[in-house]
């Protein structure tokens, strides 16, 4: 009684306390409408029908529409967006810090949250748990000593995901998604810092985290998704992190990696040789969907983190200092460019023929590509 | 004159007369000893161009920034020195010895901070590079460096690793920059910086030292504005004696008697030394804007010493004798001359609506002059005619020209006809409209870019362009300071409030980046992830934002971690501009409002500059007000008649309005330096009206017509008035050659006003009483009964 007493006083004085204004909190505060939109830090970008969608920081979303060029979009999140995706005229998929995954289903105009740090982080602690259970048993149930050694050594990682992640439940989520890949309006990843990888198979209704899909027990960032023509999926990431997936991500095999740098990205050309690029200049490329590598000296050591394939074929990389490469997919001759602001570039798209729009420190910028000669 | 002569000299002597004149030798002892004395304080009186004193210390932005002045330092006193190579790039080997001499050279300079000085030459301007085995970096200057082609590339390949480029080599690699830190108080002598000495040294051991005919240097700073002011303040004295030798001059026209303009002067110059010598003594100084004071006091004091010789002349003409003529001439003077030299002060005074100190100095140094000037000009300078007498050539020549009215005289006696008069009003009321129009797009504020203080074409504004042309920085600063609980600073909620502030004002028109504690972590966050820009983002767990801040360079944020500076590099100073920060700053915290941050403004000298423009804007009516409600009152007083007050306000407020139409024709801001000027140019000007009106009504009382009345207050006063308009107008048209801006601001529109009120007496005050039918019938009805 006494304590229900008590209970009861301590409630009339909490409920006396003066309100205080809320914590600024980016995560669920909207997206400042701005003037310079396409001016803010944008690092993500795609086109569809050559109509182009960048991400970028304090939530930015602009869609370029021939008429009235930039148009900053609403977004429920000021978080920093890393990366978007087009799947359809309607569905497109946006990824950020703090475990933001957003949907928009009408071309971009509105957008919705599909996933947020705080459920993130009860997934996750949710997985880790249920995975420590798995490791225990299997190493209970194997008879291999190498194997249980793999299995003792999991555990061990595993042990410091689950302290690191009773310790986010007070910190809040802090972790990014650094890129999202949806096959069709249902099945889709999204992949983030330190090994996360959640997938869905309803249009993002429900996720199943599957960060042991991968063999990255340290947890290095994956980095970029990308799909081949027929639908061969492709993880590079931190550390050479390189992964492969037949069947839509729901398993993946490792490959072997031609480098222990970061890779920061992956792209296919229209032949359908795969290019995976990361630190100081690290260009590699494959015809047989990453079983084997050959490097393209690329005479630079500036990060390359994006590229994209022009109408021509040419593949284009472009990194940090204002780097721009142009590869030939026959003969892998680089030439390169640099562009006049020399900030870091995040993206690239061709729109009209030679005419680059790039994404990066300084927003939107172009880049005129002199005519090709003897092509 | 002969009348009036007749009257004074059948009044009675007065205390004050009796006083000075049973005591003349005395008295001129006392003079001299008092001179003496003060001119040794005088002499001690040193030009300072004190920050502190040119800003509105009460406004709360100035009150803001004083609170976080020490934490503020670190951002704030500095200069930046380029050595810039008119001969290829600097990837040269002499100039890199050239460079590393002036680095070193620099670095001996006293008020330095070696410590914090920053350029390719020295060793804490590192490059560094992500690497897959993590971070590798260096000095920008090879260790290897011998000056041969191979150590040059390496070099230019540092540099260009360094992220130096913009920062302290210029985009073009035609010139490299030296970054100065300055310690205002020396730490081991704990003696202040001296700026004079200070700009001085930079001259003569950099600039002179170093440059060549493929060689320049630029330097710019505020030790450096602030030691180029106070070299461009000494010029002032020049023009003193300049503006002593002009008046000389025209004294000498005036009367044709060496002598008595040699009295007249020594009596002026002395009223200048005893301003300067008890302000000392006050405890006051003279400040860059103060400096007007001398010559206005000078200038007062002559318009009333050449009052005291006419008519001690007029009384020697009439055959009295030296003393006679001197003891008449006080007599006759003494209270007309206390009248105008109170309504002088009085107007000076209302400057104390001013909330700035070195306006406030000025209000204090102008009304000291002026009650000096009573006691040389009006006490001392009779005493010394009535020993010294005036030349017989002077007689002879004021009897001469009393013969004949001046021509002129009946030029300026038209302005009573009622054609004439119609004429004038009529063209006085479309320049007005027209000047109204105009002064609608009168600014606030300074408008030119660089510093403000100095000409536009000086060397330092011709060093600031070329350094903000070359290299990636504004010199127009705006900080604000994000105020927190003491280990708040960096907390996330509040970074990230911070970033999203920041983001607001890079979207405000006008500002051209910004940069904080804020912009340094989301930096650290790519940096420490390998350069990914998908990381450039303000993390929610602090001990990633510790990480994240771990190379910030000092000063942005304080000592425990209570407020971090935003500092927003602008476009201009223009008033609008700073406007808009002010109002988008204040929008943002109604918006988002916390408990946890305040937004205060502001520092940096744009953030100065918006606290001195508001406190301008207020005072600019509010003083206005008062320097008319003053003049207004004190023509009621002596004439009891609403239309005498309105024929002589009304040319004072013409004055008013078209000076300020010029202003805006010539680009000059409303500010610290212009604002005086009204109230002085509206204070001395009514003196001319009183001195014409209370002749007209002398006349008019007499039975004259207003065409009559006119002509003879012409005769009476016309020359005194156009003398006086001249001196005055002599004594600050000096000043429009100073190499400080606002300076030359000062004089050329002081030289306006007196010209224009003197103008406006002659013309508007005969033309105005005829249409409002002041004559021999209506005058003496009004007198006594306000209508």
């Amino acid at each position: 009684m006494i304590r229900i007493a008590l209970a009861g006083c301590f409630a009339t004085l909490l409920a006396v306390q003066p309100v205080l204004a809320e914590r600024y909190d980016p995560l669920f505060t909207p997206a400042p409408q701005a003037r310079l939109a396409e001016q803010a830090l944008l690092v993500g970008m795609d086109s569809h029908n050559g109509q182009l969608i960048a991400v970028g920081a304090l939530g930015t979303i602009v869609i370029h529409h021939e008429a009235s060029g930039w148009v900053q979009q609403r977004v429920p999140t000021s978080v920093l967006l890393t990366a978007v995706q087009v799947v359809d005229e309607e569905h497109m998929w946006a990824v950020g810090h703090e475990g933001v995954i957003l949907q928009s289903t009408d071309g971009g105009v509105t957008w919705e949250f599909r996933m947020d740090g705080h459920r993130l982080l009860e997934k996750e602690y949710e997985w880790l748990q249920e995975r420590e259970i798995y490791l225990e048993d299997a190493i209970a149930d194997t008879d291999d000593e190498f194997e249980r050694e793999e299995l003792e050594f999991a555990l061990d990682e595993l042990g410091f995901h689950i302290g690191g992640a009773e310790i986010q439940f007070d910190v809040g989520p802090t972790k990014p998604f650094l890129d999202v890949h949806f096959f069709n309006r249902e099945v889709g990843l999204a992949v983030g810092a330190y090994g996360t990888i959640v997938r869905t198979v309803d249009g993002g209704a429900s996720w199943d985290v599957i960060n042991a899909a991968i063999d990255n027990v340290v947890g290095y960032h994956p980095n970029k998704l990308v799909t081949s023509p027929d639908g061969t999926l492709i993880l590079v990431g931190e550390s050479g992190l390189l992964a492969r997936s037949e069947d839509q991500g729901e398993t993946f095999e490792m490959l072997d990696s031609p480098y222990h740098g970061s890779l920061f990205g992956a792209l296919y050309d229209a032949q359908g040789q795969l290019w995976i690029y990361g630190l100081r200049g690290n260009v590699f490329v494959s015809d047989d969907d990453g079983e084997s590598f050959l490097q393209v000296p690329t005479n630079t050591r500036y990060n390359i983190n994006s590229g994209t394939v022009l109408s021509d074929g040419r593949v284009v990389l472009v990194g940090h200092s204002g780097v721009i490469l142009v590869i030939d997919p026959d003969t892998y001759d680089v030439t390169l460019f640099s562009h006049e602001s020399n900030v870091p570039l995040s993206s690239v798209r061709e729109t009209t023929n030679n005419t680059l729009i790039l994404t990066g420190r300084a927003g939107v910028q172009t880049f005129q590509l002199p005519a090709v000669i003897g092509h | 004159m002969q009348e009036t002569l007749k009257n004074t000299s059948q009044g009675k002597a007065s205390l004050a007369e009796n006083l000075l004149f049973k005591h003349r030798l005395l008295w001129v002892l006392i003079f001299a000893g008092l001179t003496a004395f003060l001119l040794y304080h005088a002499a001690q009186v040193r030009p300072d161009a004190s920050f502190r004193k040119m800003i509105p210390a009460n406004h709360e932005f100035v009150q803001n920034f004083f609170k976080y002045e020490d934490d503020l330092a670190a951002l704030g006193n500095a200069i930046r020195v380029s050595v810039e190579t008119t001969d290829g790039t600097i990837f040269d080997a002499d100039f890199q010895e050239l460079l590393r001499e002036v680095t070193d050279e620099l670095s001996f300079v006293r008020g330095v901070n070696r410590s914090g000085m920053r350029s390719i030459w020295t060793p804490n301007v590192r490059w560094s590079e992500v690497t897959e085995e993590g971070f590798v970096g260096g000095p920008v200057i090879p260790a290897t460096y011998d000056g041969s082609e191979e150590s040059l590339e390496q070099l230019r390949q540092n540099i260009l690793r360094s992220g130096t480029v913009g920062d302290l080599v210029a985009n073009n690699f035609r010139s490299a920059l030296i970054y100065v830190p300055l310690n205002e108080v020396d730490p081991e002598t704990g003696e202040s910086l001296d700026y004079h000495e200070f700009g001085q040294r930079l001259e003569r051991d950099i600039r002179e030292r170093f440059e060549s005919d493929t060689i320049n240097i630029q330097i710019v700073g505020f030790a450096k504005v602030v030691g180029d002011l106070i070299d461009g303040a000494l010029l002032v004295g020049g023009f003193f004696l300049l503006a002593m030798l002009i008046t000389f001059g025209m004294l000498f026209l005036y009367s044709r008697c060496v002598r008595s303009s040699l009295v007249v002067l020594l009596c002026s110059v002395i009223a200048v030394i005893w301003q300067l010598g008890i302000i000392k003594l006050i405890g006051s100084g003279i400040n860059p804007y103060s400096m007007l004071v001398p010559f206005l006091v000078f200038a007062i004091g002559v318009s009333h010493g050449v009052q005291i010789i006419n008519a001690v002349m007029a009384n020697r003409a009439d055959g009295l004798d030296k003393l006679q003529a001197s003891r008449l001439a006080f007599r006759g003077l003494y209270a007309a001359g206390l009248t105008a030299l109170a309504s002088d002060a009085i107007g000076f005074t209302t400057l104390m609506v001013i909330d700035v100190a070195v306006i406030k100095e000025l209000a204090i140094a102008a009304s000291i002059g002026v009650a000096v000037i009573v006691l040389t000009n009006l006490g001392l300078l009779p005493i010394l005619t009535s020993y010294l007498d005036v030349s017989k050539g002077g007689v002879r020549y004021l009897q001469k020209v009393r013969q004949k009215p001046h021509p002129i005289f009946a030029l300026f006696g038209r302005f009573t006809q009622p054609k004439w008069a119609v004429g004038a009003v009529v063209v006085a009321g479309l320049m007005t409209v027209w000047g109204l129009y105009q002064a609608q797009n009168l600014q606030i504020g300074d408008l030119d870019s660089g510093a403000p203080e100095l000409r536009a074409d000086s060397r330092y504004n011709l060093d600031n362009a070329f350094q903000v042309e070359n290299y990636s920085a504004s010199t127009d600063i705006f900080v604000v300071m994000v105020e927190t609980a003491p280990e708040q600073c960096i907390q996330y909620n509040n970074m990230a409030l911070m970033d999203r502030f920041q983001w607001h004002m890079e979207n405000v028109p006008g500002v051209q980046s910004v940069r904080s504690i804020v912009y340094v972590s989301k930096l650290g966050m790519a940096g420490i992830n390998e350069g990914n820009l998908k990381w450039s983002s303000v993390n929610r767990d602090n001990f990633v934002i510790n990480a994240s801040i771990n190379q910030r360079p000092s000063g942005l944020f304080n000592g425990d971690c209570s407020m971090a500076p935003i500092i927003l590099y602008l476009n201009d100073h223009k008033a609008d501009t700073l406007n808009r920060v002010v109002d988008e700053v204040r929008a943002f915290a109604a918006q988002y409002p916390s408990d946890d941050v305040e937004f205060l403004m502001a520092a940096g000298n744009a953030g100065i500059e918006a606290a001195t423009n508001k406190v301008i804007e207020d005072a600019q009516m509010r003083m206005l007000m008062w320097v008319y409600g003053v003049v207004i009152a004190l023509c009621l007083i002596t004439f009891r008649s609403i239309r005498t007050v309105l024929c002589i306000v009304l040319p004072l407020m013409f004055t008013t309005v078209t000076s300020q139409a010029l202003m805006s024709m010539l680009g000059i801001g409303v500010k610290v330096a212009t604002l005086p000027v009204i109230a002085l140019g509206v204070g001395i000007g009514v003196d001319y009206g009183i001195y014409i009106y209370s002749k007209v009504r002398e006349a008019l009382n007499q039975g004259m017509d207003l065409a009559e009345s006119y002509i003879y207050a012409l005769s009476k006063t016309g020359k005194a008035v156009g003398f006086t308009g001249l001196t005055l107008a002599i004594g600050v048209a000096t000043w429009m050659w100073s190499p400080i801006k606002f300076q030359a601001d000062m004089g050329l529109l002081l030289t306006f006003m007196f010209l224009w009120n003197m103008l406006g007496a002659l013309i508007l005050i005969p033309a105005l009483a005829r249409l409002f039918r002041v004559g021999p019938k209506s005058e003496p009805k009004a007198i006594g009964i306000p209508s």
